[in-house]
């Protein structure tokens, strides 16, 4: 029972500090390119990307001490973290190196974050998660489902097969390009948002909060064959570029609660 | 030989001519064969001193001549100068050398400024779309295909400028920017046609459903044929060939 005892302490020692393992990056601007299957993102003010793990699997392994995770792409672990961390000029470029790895990362307010993943998750979350952020976000993935809580933009996200729920802070800073064609896009942005509002849905629906006023635009004078799948209009007399489009899924524009 | 004339002419000495000529006529031969005497031209007299003066007069007239050469060659230089100068030049004329050169002059110098001017708006365009790619944010490229359409596509530039957006841009978002902004010529022929060849280059299932849908909403019939390729095409993206199969439901109607 003793024994079991120690065993267990010192297990959970060993994971808080493996928990507390981070690589730093000094870095205020530029670009960060993650090529992560499964991510948490955060902004915060600071000079240098955090970049820490509670995927303690690899460090658990005794076996593994004193060796590097390497992969078939060519990448090598140089964190510790299971993930590769390369800087090119203005860019930082992350690529995973082995499966079922959950990275957070704390970014500097400066700093354009760019998600792209075209392959099958390899992790069973297979969730980019972005939030406080102040930053220029940039997602392109094929079936990642993408979280956005507490940004202000700008934001451009592509997404194939993936849901998108966006929530926006206290202001909302264009241009936003949010699209996806099999999932939903659900996004809620504060009711004084003052937008150039245009969401399209061409087999799904679009449904918007009676609180945001949109000034919807008829196009009577095009020659264009129209559909009502397609929303053209202004929201707060308009203002910064703003479009929803999921072609096969429903698109949500909710008011902040 | 020599012997027998010798001996011929002692011989014949007296037989031989030996009589004179009329004193007359030998005096005529000899006036004759005296050679002509061939008159002293006549000099001319020039002081020296209109000498000099006639110097001075050829200095002052060869110093007038290079001096109104040089006039002659300096006008146009200005002129050459004001049509080739930097632009900065060109924006700031010296006044004073406009009033002095005359209206013509004037003219010209406007005429080099609007030039200067165009190029400048021209140049200024094709920066816009030349240095594009080299944009990091994803945002500022979609803002500066906002701005784009909102120009006048002159000699289509805009919408070649567009175009080369739509089909080279890594970013999906930026593309599908450049698609919403090519909509607003969709009257024009030419952006017909250059959508037309845009959507055989595009890969991305976003990018192409929403190419198909807009040309489809512009009743191009044009994209019959490709639509019906990609519908044939195996690699093609499910949602892609339902939105074709749509396209040409609409498009035979």
């Amino acid at each position: 029972m003793k024994n079991v005892f120690i065993i267990s302490l010192f297990s959970i020692c060993s994971v808080c500090a493996v928990s507390g393992q981070d690589y730093k990056l000094a870095k205020t601007s530029g670009k960060l390119v993650l090529n992560l299957s499964s991510v948490v993102v955060e902004g915060y003010d600071g000079k240098e990307i955090i970049f820490s793990s509670g995927n303690s699997e690899a460090e658990q392994d005794p076996r593994a001490k004193g060796l590097r995770a390497i992969n078939g792409a060519g990448f090598t672990d140089n964190t510790g973290l299971g993930i590769s961390v390369v800087e090119n000029g203005t860019t930082a470029e992350v690529n995973q190196v082995t499966s079922n790895v959950s990275v957070k990362i704390r970014v500097p307010k400066g700093v354009i974050v760019s998600v792209e993943y075209h392959k099958v998750a390899m992790s069973s979350n297979g969730t980019i998660t972005c939030r406080n952020m102040e930053n220029e976000i940039e997602i392109s993935t094929d079936y990642n489902s993408i979280r956005l809580e507490n940004i202000s933009g700008p934001v451009s996200v592509r997404a194939l097969y993936g849901s998108v729920d966006a929530v926006f802070g206290s202001y909302v800073k264009g241009p936003v390009s949010i699209a996806s064609i099999y999932a939903t896009v659900d996004v809620s942005i504060p009711a004084d948002t003052k937008a150039n509002v245009k969401l399209s849905s061409e087999h799904g629906s679009i449904l918007a909060s009676a609180d945001l006023k949109i000034e919807m635009e008829k196009n009577e004078n095009s020659d264009m064959i129209s559909y009502g799948g397609l929303v053209n209009g202004k929201l707060n007399g308009g203002g910064t570029a703003f479009k929803l489009m999921a072609d096969y899924g429903k698109i949500y524009l909710r008011k902040n609660k | 030989m020599k012997r027998e004339l010798e001996k011929y002419i002692q011989n014949n000495l007296d037989e031989l001519d030996r009589t004179k000529p009329d004193p007359a006529v030998l005096n005529r031969i000899l006036q004759q064969m005296k050679p002509a005497e061939k008159p002293i031209p006549r000099g001319i007299l020039i002081s020296f001193r209109t000498i000099r003066w006639a110097a001075a007069c050829l200095v002052a007239v060869a110093c007038g001549l290079i001096l109104w050469q040089s006039q002659k060659q300096t006008a146009p230089a200005i002129v050459v100068k004001k049509t080739v100068a930097p632009l900065q030049e060109v924006k700031h004329p010296n006044i004073d050398t406009i009033i002095y050169r005359g209206m013509d002059a004037a003219e010209q110098d406007l005429a080099a400024r609007k030039s200067a001017l165009a190029r400048v708006i021209r140049d200024k365009k094709m920066v816009s779309f030349a240095g594009f790619s080299t944009i990091a944010s994803a945002a500022d490229r979609i803002n500066a295909v906002s701005a784009a359409a909102a120009l006048t596509n002159t000699r289509n530039e805009v919408v070649n400028g567009l175009v080369e957006v739509l089909d080279k841009d890594p970013n999906t978002n930026v593309r599908l920017a450049a698609l919403d902004a090519l909509a607003r010529f969709y009257r024009d022929d030419y952006t017909r046609k250059k959508l037309l060849v845009s959507l055989k280059k595009q890969t991305d299932p976003l990018v192409q459903i929403a190419l198909i849908g807009l040309l489809t909403r512009m009743r191009e019939s044009g994209i019959l044929t490709e639509l019906e390729k990609m519908v044939q095409d195996p690699g093609t993206e499910k949602t892609v060939k339902d939105c074709a199969y749509s396209s040409i439901l609409q498009l035979h109607i």
